[in-house]
Formats: structure tokens, C-alpha cells, sequence
């Protein structure tokens, strides 16, 4: 299954509606097979969770075209925890049966979802398995990630959960132990998130200076129109070695990604450079 | 409150606790835990550094424990590296947890909720690592239903959420990052290898050379951009410290404050301790924040260090005047 990941890049003020439509249009027709899910919210900000603007245009669309919507919570810093909740429910409710998942990202909103009628995905925040393209013995090995081992141990085993979310972190990834687990797993293509945080670079462009770099600070969703490439490392033969800073977040693409010892039942597509391309070619604020 | 410590040098014992130095903590390295799970299976946060953050050994440590002991101080060991698979939790508890509670220490610093419910199971006292990441009431709580009795809190937290997760989640021992070493990233999620091959990926943000790919198309859009960069890369949090946060800390009912730096210089943290304890004595003699802010000592490199908040773990007591927020 393909899923289209639109979490912290979409924003509705960027783009108009029937652009909206075109561009999902393209991206559904450059997939290797239909996609039949949109992941939307956000893995790794608040301040975007609680700002993007588009979300019942995403509803309307997935109505539209048969397709259902993960709903992804990032971790709700204290302050931003109370407002959280309400625009979770806010957007719950007006989507209906089209959002039948929730991606969570911490345990204290993985407990929040217990007893609603959601089935809860760990989302890649859960998943904290090192991760380094500036290393490449390291990058280019196979590994068993973490906490597929530990699923069977005394906290997992109490959660209801459906899917795990597993980033390309290394050239192969071994996950032949869940075969003695009832759970499936998401891997997020073609990007590996390697670190993040409440304290935003983008965010800070134009506060001043003594209101710079704090955490979690409000913003004007800068990263909707801005992006860093590092190209400052030693250059791995067999793996793409830029790393992007998108947001609060820094990646770097893995396309070599080779996961062995079970299936994958979700591959969660981040378009984020068909998203930037579309947006210098068909908006005026290119 | 008290004053927690990073040790990584037997000879500066006595010094940190003459100096006020209440807690103790430190790392390990183990050759055997690497023979078996590999160069890059870290035990604690720090193993990628090797002996410069982690030079004591497994037998080292529990000597440490003994004599810190029988100081009369608290020693807590940290064992808090992003992740573990069930094999290492199981040799974690056989072969560290167990030796710990019989030297007498003090509390393990973990990352992983599985590891926690082991040293639990022991009868060691666990103590939520920043790496647990905990942003908000709901995570403090289910943290605290699992036994847990001090949590380190996210150094990057505000005042005001300090404050509001110490209200709603009472009788918790809360510790707050309080001097050297602040973090551009979060420890909890900050998932690139530490390592002295490598360095910190946060270095690697501030060194290496970058494009920027904007929209912007105004002139002050750019050097906006420009600016901000350079700060970042150049200025922000290359130090960090609380100190004139500790009234207010202290007000919210903080109940250690942790400088950090294993691997740093130990005079430096000595002099560390020595002006928080200081400035620990006027707090308590001052009548309001006002009052301690005016009388408390600044560190050495004043006015530098405060230069624009960029040093700042916690900028909102100094720098709130009305701006562009």
C-alpha cells in the first residue's frame, strides 16, 4: 500500500484550491501504485499541527477520490497541549469515517487514544533507532531495529496497536522478528529523519534578536517558504549524502532502503521536493 | 534544592563537593557490552565519544558509588542511549542493575520505558532521563504511574511550562538543565551518531556550508535569512546557563539543577558549582526575583556570555522586552 504523507509541508494559504487538486492529481499519478491514504497533521511540530491551514480541503478530497486519512499528532508541548487536544477533536469531528487512523507520536497521546474508537499507529518519533549518513560503515550495514525487539516487552504489549512507522535509517533493515507479532509496519520513503526540536531556525528569521531560537515559539509557519540543503560531509558511495533541513527537522534521503525478513504494509511517500517544485512553478510567490 | 554534578575525573571528587556539589552522576564504558552488541550499540548518550566522556570502567563506577557514599553524598549513574533491544535490556539489568543496587547508588538515569520497568523490578530507583522526552502533564503522568519519582525535564522547555507541569503533577522530584552545554536540538530526538568521527550533528549544522532554497524576494526577507543564520551557527547556545533563572526555578519548585558536560574541563565545572551555590546563598536571602537578580553573581565571562540572550537556557527572565515576538 502507498500512502502520501502531506504532514508539516501542506498549507493551504500557499496554494489555491483547484491547485490543490491538480497537484495531488500529479503526485497520485507519479506513484508506482495508487496510493490510497494521505497521512496529514504533523510528526514533528506543534506550532504547524496547530496552524496549517487546509485540512477540510484534504477531507474533501479524500471523500472524493475513495481515499482515507491517517491523522498524525506531533508531540504537544506543555503549553500547546490544551489547544492540541481541541483542534484533534476540531478536525476528528469534521472528518467523519475518513480519518480511521491516528499516528501518534508520545506516549502520553498514545494513552489519549486508548479508548477512542481509532486504531493508533507509533509514529517514527517512537522509532529511535541511530541513524547517520555522515557515517557510512555504519549506514551501509543492516540493522535490527530496537524497538521491533522490544514489542513483545511488558509496555508495548499492553497498547492496541496497529502499525509501527519506520524510517530508511540504514541501507538494510532486518524486521524478520515481527513475524511473531500480529503488527504491521509503515516505512516512510524516500526521507530519514535524523534529528529535531523545539527550537526552530526558520521560525526565528524575523523576531528579534533577543526573541530568537526560543522553543516552541509561535511563528509565521516560515518554513512553508524556505529550506537548507548541507552538503558539508564525506560522500558516501551508495547513499545520498545531503543532508535537508525541512522546518525543525534535518533528513537525508535513502533511496537504497532494503527491508528484509517481512513485509512492509504501508510505504508513507514525503513529497516534499514535488510539493516545493510545484509550488515555484504554478504559485506567484516563486 | 541541590546541585547535580558530571563526573569524569576520580581526583575531582572531594574538589566538587567542597566546591557544593550535592549529586553526583556519571557514565561507564564497557568493552564486553561492545564485543557483544557491536561498536555502535551505545550504552548512555555519551559512549560515542568514548573514554573523553565515559573514562571510568563498569568496576570503576562501583567504587565511585562507595566512597561518594560514604561522603554522604547522592551518586546516580546514567545509562540513557536512544535506544536498546531486548537482549541488551536483559544484560543491562544482569549485569549492571544488579551490582549498582548492591554498591548503593542512588538512581539510574534511563531513556527507555523498558529499561525503567527493569530497574524497577530490581529495586533500583529509575530516573526519567531528558531522553524521555517529557513536554507535557500527560507524559510527566504516565511516567509517574510507572513508578518513576524524578524526571529530568527538556532543556528545551519554557518557564512557564516548567511551571505548569510542576503544578499539575505534584510530588515528582523535577530537575531542570541549569549550566554549560545547551542543546540546538532535542536530546530526545536528536537520532545522528555521536561520535568523535562525526561530532554531533549540531555541530555539523554550524560548520558546514549550506544553501538556502526561499521565496523571499524582498531585501530585508534576505538579510533577515543572513542574520539569523549567522547567529545560529555562530553565536547561539555555543554556552549555556540558568543562573539567572535559579529564583524563579527554585519559586517552581525545582529540586536540582544539573550541569552538564562530562566531557568537559573539571575546573570549569568546579567553578561552575562553586558560583551556583554562591548565588544559591543570595537567592535565599533575597526577598523577591527582583532582589536576586540585582545582587546575584554573573559567571566570569560577563558581559559576554549574556550577549542578545543567545547564551540563555531560559532568555524569557532577561530579555522580554516588547519587540517582535
Amino acid at each position: 500500500m502507498y500512502c502520501i504523507n502531506m504532514c508539516d509541508i501542506f498549507h493551504m494559504t500557499v496554494i489555491n484550491e483547484n491547485q490543490f487538486a491538480s497537484f495531488m492529481n500529479y503526485l497520485i499519478e507519479i506513484m508506482p501504485k495508487k496510493p490510497n491514504r494521505i497521512y496529514m497533521g504533523s510528526y514533528f511540530c506543534s506550532q504547524y499541527f496547530l496552524r496549517f491551514n487546509g485540512y477540510l480541503q484534504i477531507i474533501e478530497y479524500c471523500q472524493n477520490n475513495n481515499l482515507h486519512i491517517t491523522l498524525v499528532i506531533p508531540i504537544l508541548s506543555q503549553k500547546d497541549l490544551k489547544t492540541g487536544k481541541k483542534r484533534i477533536e476540531n478536525i476528528c469531528q469534521q472528518a467523519g469515517n475518513v480519518i480511521d487512523e491516528i499516528t501518534v507520536n508520545d506516549i502520553g497521546m498514545l494513552k489519549y487514544f486508548q479508548n477512542k474508537n481509532y486504531q493508533v499507529n507509533l509514529g517514527r518519533l517512537f522509532f529511535k533507532t541511530p541513524r547517520d549518513c555522515r557515517v557510512s560503515d555504519y549506514t551501509n550495514a543492516t540493522i535490527v531495529p530496537e524497538l521491533v525487539s522490544n514489542l513483545n516487552l511488558e509496555f508495548w504489549q499492553k497498547e492496541n496497536l496497529n502499525d509501527i512507522e519506520l524510517d530508511p535509517t540504514n541501507k538494510s533493515i532486518d524486521i524478520s522478528i515481527l513475524k511473531e507479532n500480529t503488527l504491521s509496519v509503515g516505512l516512510h520513503i524516500p526521507y530519514c529523519y535524523m534529528t529535531t526540536g523545539n527550537i526552530c531556525k526558520f521560525a526565528s528569521i524575523h523576531k528579534d534578536i533577543e526573541y530568537k531560537f526560543r522553543a516552541n515559539a509561535t511563528c509565521r509557519l516560515e518554513c512553508m517558504h524556505i529550506y537548507e540543503a548541507y552538503n558539508g560531509h564525506n560522500n558516501l558511495d551508495e547513499i545520498n549524502p545531503t543532508i535537508e533541513r525541512y522546518g525543525r527537522t534535518l533528513f537525508f534521503k535513502n533511496e537504497q532502503i532494503n527491508v528484509i525478513g517481512n513485509d512492509i504494509s504501508k510505504y508513507i511517500y514525503f513529497p516534499i521536493k514535488e510539493w516545493r517544485n510545484y509550488l515555484y512553478e504554478n504559485t506567484s510567490s516563486t | 534544592m541541590k546541585i547535580l554534578a558530571p563526573l569524569s575525573n576520580i581526583d575531582y571528587i572531594d574538589k566538587y563537593i567542597t566546591a557544593g556539589a550535592d549529586e553526583l552522576y556519571l557514565g561507564f564504558h564497557d568493552d564486553l557490552w561492545h564485543q557483544k552488541f557491536g561498536q555502535y550499540a551505545d550504552i548512555n548518550r555519551m559512549s560515542g565519544f568514548i573514554k573523553r566522556a565515559n573514562p571510568f570502567n563498569f568496576e570503576d563506577v562501583i567504587n565511585i558509588i562507595k566512597y561518594v557514599k560514604n561522603k554522604n553524598k547522592c551518586i546516580y549513574v546514567t545509562i540513557n542511549a536512544n535506544a536498546y533491544n531486548s537482549d541488551q535490556i536483559r544484560y543491562i539489568k544482569e549485569k549492571y542493575f544488579i551490582p549498582l543496587k548492591q554498591a548503593g547508588v542512588d538512581g539510574v538515569i534511563l531513556s527507555d520505558i523498558n529499561v525503567i520497568l527493569a530497574a524497577i523490578d530490581i529495586g533500583i530507583n529509575p530516573i526519567a532521563s531528558t531522553m524521555c522526552s517529557i513536554y507535557n502533564e500527560d507524559i510527566t503522568k504516565i511516567y509517574k504511574e510507572l513508578g518513576v519519582k524524578r524526571m529530568i525535564l527538556p532543556r528545551d522547555l519554557s518557564l512557564d511550562e516548567i511551571q505548569q507541569i510542576c503544578e499539575k503533577i505534584p510530588d515528582i522530584h523535577f530537575e531542570a538543565f541549569f549550566m554549560r552545554n545547551g542543546c540546538i536540538f532535542s536530546d530526545s530526538y536528536c537520532l545522528g551518531l555521536h561520535r568523535k568521527e562525526c561530532g554531533g550533528i549540531c555541530a555539523y549544522t554550524r560548520f558546514s556550508e549550506s544553501m538556502y532554497s526561499h521565496n523571499y524576494t524582498d531585501f530585508n526577507d534576505y538579510t533577515d535569512v543572513d542574520v539569523n543564520d549567522y547567529l545560529y551557527r555562530h553565536v547561539f547556545h555555543i554556552d549555556a546557563c540558568a543562573m539567572c533563572a535559579l529564583y524563579r526555578l527554585s519559586k517552581i519548585g525545582i529540586k536540582s539543577l544539573k550541569i552538564v558536560g562530562r566531557a568537559d574541563d573539571w575546573d570549569g565545572i568546579c567553578k561552575d558549582i562553586k558560583l551556583t551555590k554562591e548565588n544559591m546563598q543570595i537567592m535565599k536571602d533575597s526577598g523577591n526575583e527582583k532582589d536576586y537578580l540585582d545582587h546575584m553573581i554573573f559567571p566570569d565571562n560577563f558581559p559576554q556570555k549574556c550577549r542578545i540572550s543567545m547564551s540563555c537556557y531560559y532568555p524569557e527572565i532577561r530579555f522580554n522586552r516588547k519587540g517582535r515576538e
